[in-house]
């Protein structure tokens, strides 16, 4: 039971980061109907980001890690969010009108492009960081295992509760987030309205890439070591997350990732670990057998 | 009058809103039968049911071939109904493929006569006799009707190309060659100039008198409805205030409230 | 202002390379170094330096260009993107000059073995190319799994050859077959979603083989893959330097000196005549019932439906026989090599796959020869570079989605006219 528990801490730790991309997907297939392949690369772009800002403040700043992680968060959601917005800009607003394949081809060129990018840029090699954040909290002593949340852990629920409550109230409550919202279910007429569709949806893909940025903070301290391959399996997974809660719902994003951290963190427990990817695989076909457009999504009424 | 849809108790329901409620006439065949009211008088969700495309939570559609077959649309999928029950449609928003040519559009039509003919397709790919005269067939009908709605013009032209007017014909055209027992046609007439209404009457009631089937009409357009209609039913709400021949349905003072709404209570008297 | 003009692409150009600055700056200007007590950073401030520079250049470049059009040529109109067709004459020769082209390669002066490999490697990728073409081109179906089935084919020809001692051309079939019952399973439930729902599970459905492929061991040998697979022989007679008795040689029958080139020459003619059996499969199908239905499905699903058509049928065999094509190519796949791994399998295999169809321009059969020879032919020569290769391959996506975002050649040749007899 002990063990189980811990499992469950760890996967809805993972689930978390996997939220946070998530959320990048499913808002912007919510408002400009494309899957961005692209988006697991920003994610991966955000953990070089900020493992490197980290280094740089410590090696000159000196002063506390926190210092340190505050910097390094900073900075990659500012650089991320640039990436995110350049690659909007270039590769896909010129293919808006094109037909529905162009800018997922023009998203995986990207994608293939930022891989290799870092690849050469940074070199192939992993890049391990030594442990941040250490310790944390003991939950309580079982019989055979003492389950326990360490600090990182808290500060990623955290964070990932703080940042989804702030943005959950930036699309209820701002202009930004009600243009969004109308962007999102009739783009025409919210042009017609004077809404400045453009800007709004580089908002979308600016606030998603930051988001993934953040998830890759979090998975450099929290896991130490990344590499330029990180962002197609954690993409894949976030995108998987995304349609199980239904794409468009961000709600729903959160909790199809906190699903699949769960799955894979409970499967490589109690089952392999080899087939982790596989369970989460054949999770996502049943519960689309079921429920077509994921667990919170909305019903898709074409008009007949 | 020889029954061919019967539509009895027909209630169907969005989300609490009853968009149907306990709905019943009949239409027969050789006739024209149009379904009129204001908007949101579940018209087209009508249609819906009827071609399986919608599942309705209470009630019976039932629909009677020549040869005395009964069908139960209600519990029917949409594309078993139009193969087997033979339903033709065409849609509110024309519903054509834009991409393939106007003879590609109704040779697809003609899909499961040719299937089997060409036993899946296989005969084809072996070059088999029986194939190329099921097609050459096929492509006899395609003609039939596009000569009926003046569409031999335009046969290789793509399907998207064609003006407004001559795209919902075509889609009539297309319904036909599946050669249905019942058409359904939702607001066929929406976006014609007089002068193409008054052509698709006439293509209306060609069809109704050449081909024996049985017409059902969703319109808006009065002079289509009244010129060709031999039964009215009329809709608001999604129930049946009215059900006659255009005569009757003309100065039913239920259809006008329907329409144009209660007058003001407090108006002032007019004055002479 | 008369300076104004000027000023407007510079100031353009500025910011661009502003934006460039920031963006290289953490990535390429700062860099990680991997030392003996772990990370540090190493500045490269003269890469940001050319970064910049090559963008503010790039940028008024590209302006100046854009309006230099602007001027000499009338905005030509923004019409709904149809085709960019050339005429039926010309369609019909480029195809069989291609053909005969590519049957006459192998005997051009110029043709060394080196370009028949690599002819045959772009081959492959144009019967991929067609195969997927029947489910994305036609049938409208996003598939961006069909690795898998690439993958089916290949182990499934391995394994059989290897379990059963069945020779090359009694498991070809087979393979097909089998890729073709994993698309019927696989797409039995999965085919009724909606577009976009169908692309991520048949993604999840490729890189799930891949991950079964490497570890279930005992079956597949995992990582390190099967090695030793039979080659194909012609009526029996094999292509090694010797024969083993009761067995003949191909040089031995023809009495002509032994060379390795027959065998690439072979497989060669080999996959051309896979590849130009799948094309004229899928050329006469769409003239079929079932192929109109396919294109039909993907206009309009919906007016199907209220056509008879059932949509599930309909797309199952587009799907399957699409995969059975990649089951046919993945058995010469490892027919050729001799030696198959996981790793040949990933999902940037299917993605190029993907790019090639949409990029020859959905439908067109020349196109997709041309994307392939474009996408795969083209890297394969710069080889060397091999790291820049794959960022190459990736900007090639971008920019030709950019220029041309119907694909190269994308034209639909009806299957039908009035007014021809039957």
């Amino acid at each position: 039971m002990d063990y189980f528990l811990q499992q469950v801490i760890n996967g809805l730790t993972l689930g978390a980061i996997y939220g946070l991309i998530a959320i990048g997907y499913t808002m912007v297939y919510g408002i400009v109907g494309m899957i961005n392949f692209a988006h697991g690369e920003i994610y991966m772009l955000g953990a070089f980001i900020s493992l490197i800002a980290y280094l740089f403040t410590s090696t000159i700043g000196g002063g506390s890690v926190a210092f340190a992680v505050l910097v390094a968060l900073l900075a990659t959601m500012l650089f991320t969010s640039l990436w995110g917005w350049v690659v909007e800009r270039v590769a896909y607003r010129p293919l808006r009108g094109a037909p529905r394949l162009a800018p997922l081809i023009s998203a995986i060129g990207v994608s293939i492009l930022l891989q290799n990018f870092i690849q050469i840029s940074q070199g192939a090699r992993v890049k391990p960081l030594p442990p941040a954040i250490e310790g944390g909290l003991t939950l309580f002593h079982g019989n055979s295992f003492t389950v326990g949340i360490s600090w990182l852990q808290i500060i990623i629920f955290v964070l990932t509760l703080a940042l989804m409550g702030g943005f959950t109230w930036v699309i209820a409550r701002t202009p930004l987030g009600r243009a969004q919202r109308a962007t999102e279910q009739d783009r025409k007429m919210a042009a017609l309205l004077g809404i400045d569709v453009d800007r709004v949806i580089s908002a979308t893909f600016v606030i998603g890439a930051a988001l993934a940025s953040v998830a890759g903070l979090m998975v450099t301290l929290y896991y130490g070591v990344i590499d330029f391959y990180i962002g197609f399996l954690a993409g894949l997974k976030a995108f998987t997350a995304a349609v199980l809660g239904g794409i468009g719902s961000l709600p729903g994003a959160m909790l199809g990732g906190l699903l699949i951290g769960l799955t894979e963190s409970l499967w490589s427990a109690y089952f392999s670990i080899e087939y982790k990817d596989v369970a989460t695989f054949l999770i996502l076909v049943g519960v689309l057998l079921f429920r077509p457009t994921g667990l919170l999504g909305r019903p898709d009424v074409e008009k007949v | 009058m020889s029954p061919l849809l019967e539509v009895s108790g027909l209630t169907i329901r969005f989300g609490g809103l009853a968009a149907i409620s306990d709905l019943s006439f009949t239409a027969a065949r050789g006739e024209i039968t149009a379904v009129i009211g204001p908007n949101g008088a579940g018209k087209t969700t009508l249609f819906n049911c009827i071609t399986g495309f919608y599942r309705p939570h209470a009630g019976r559609l039932r629909l009677q071939h020549p040869d005395g077959s009964e069908w139960a649309l209600e519990r029917m999928r949409d594309h078993v109904i139009a193969a087997r029950a033979r339903v033709g449609r065409t849609f509110q928003n024309i519903r054509l493929f834009p991409r393939m040519t106007v003879i590609e559009n109704l040779i697809v039509a003609q899909h499961r006569d040719l299937m089997r003919a060409s036993v899946f397709s296989l005969a084809g790919l072996l070059g088999l006799g029986r194939y190329r005269t099921a097609e050459r067939e096929a492509l006899e009908l395609s003609r039939f009707w596009l000569d009926r709605t003046g569409l031999l013009g335009f046969a290789n032209s793509e399907a998207g190309s064609l003006p407004y007017g001559h795209q919902r014909r075509l889609e009539i055209a297309r319904a036909m060659c599946t050669r249905p027992v019942v058409l359904c046609l939702d607001e066929p007439a929406a976006g014609l100039n007089p002068h193409e209404s008054a052509d698709l009457n006439l293509l209306l009631r060609r069809i109704r008198d050449e081909e024996g089937i049985g017409l059902l009409l969703i319109e808006h357009d009065m002079s289509v409805v009244m010129g060709i209609s031999d039964r009215i039913v009329v809709l608001d709400h999604g129930i049946l205030i009215a059900e006659g021949t255009p005569a009757e349905i003309r100065g039913n003072p239920a259809v006008i409230r329907a329409y144009l709404g209660e007058p003001e209570s407090d108006q002032p008297a007019e004055e002479c | 202002m008369a300076a104004a003009p000027f000023l407007l692409p510079l100031r353009d150009a500025a910011l661009a390379a502003v934006v460039a600055f920031l963006l290289a700056l953490p990535l390429l200007g700062v860099r990680l170094v991997d030392s003996a007590n772990g990370l540090s950073l190493a500045g490269r401030p003269e890469l940001v330096a050319w970064a910049v520079g090559i963008v503010f250049c790039g940028h008024l470049l590209l302006q100046l260009i854009r309006s230099g059009f602007a001027r000499f040529k009338p905005r030509r109109q923004e019409t709904a993107p149809t085709s960019s067709r050339p005429p039926r004459p010309l369609r019909l020769i480029g195809g069989w000059s291609l053909a005969l082209f590519a049957i006459a390669l192998p005997f051009f002066p110029f043709a060394d073995r080196t370009l028949i490999d690599k002819a045959t490697l772009v081959l492959i990728y144009i019967m991929l190319g067609w195969g997927l073409n029947i489910v994305v081109g036609l049938a409208g179906l996003l598939d961006l799994g069909f690795v898998a089935f690439y993958a089916v084919g290949a182990y499934s020809y391995a394994l059989l050859s290897q379990t059963f001692a069945l020779s090359f051309w009694s498991c070809l079939p087979l393979a097909g077959l089998m890729a073709g019952a994993f698309a019927l399973i696989l797409g039995f439930p999965v085919l009724r979603l909606r577009g976009d729902y169908l692309a991520i599970v048949t993604m999840g459905f490729g890189e799930t083989v891949r991950i079964v492929l490497q570890n279930w061991q005992s079956l597949t040998n995992g990582p390190i893959g099967i090695s030793g697979i039979e080659r194909p022989t012609l009526f029996g007679l094999s292509f090694k330097a010797y024969a083993p008795p009761g067995e003949q040689t191909f040089a031995q029958f023809f009495n002509i000196p032994f060379s390795p080139d027959q065998r690439i020459t072979f497989l060669y003619f080999l996959i051309l005549a896979l590849a130009l059996a799948t094309n004229l499969f899928t050329l006469r199908i769409r003239r079929l019932p079932v192929g109109r239905a396919w294109e039909a499905l993907r206009e309009d699903e919906i007016a199907c439906r209220s056509l008879g058509i059932n949509p599930t049928t309909i797309k199952l065999s587009a799907f399957v026989l699409g995969a059975m094509f990649a089951g046919l190519a993945g058995s010469f796949f490892a027919t050729r090599q001799g030696f198959i791994s996981p790793e040949s399998f990933t999902f940037l295999e299917s993605a190029m796959i993907v790019a090639i169809v949409v990029l020859g321009g959905m439908g067109s059969q020349i196109g997709i020869v041309l994307a392939a020879v474009l996408l795969v032919g083209i890297p394969e020569w710069i080889r060397d570079l091999e790291q820049y290769r794959m960022l190459a391959f990736g900007g090639a996506m971008v920019l030709i989605m950019l220029w041309k975002p119907s694909g190269l050649l994308s034209s639909r040749t009806p299957t039908i006219r009035l007014g021809e007899t039957a």
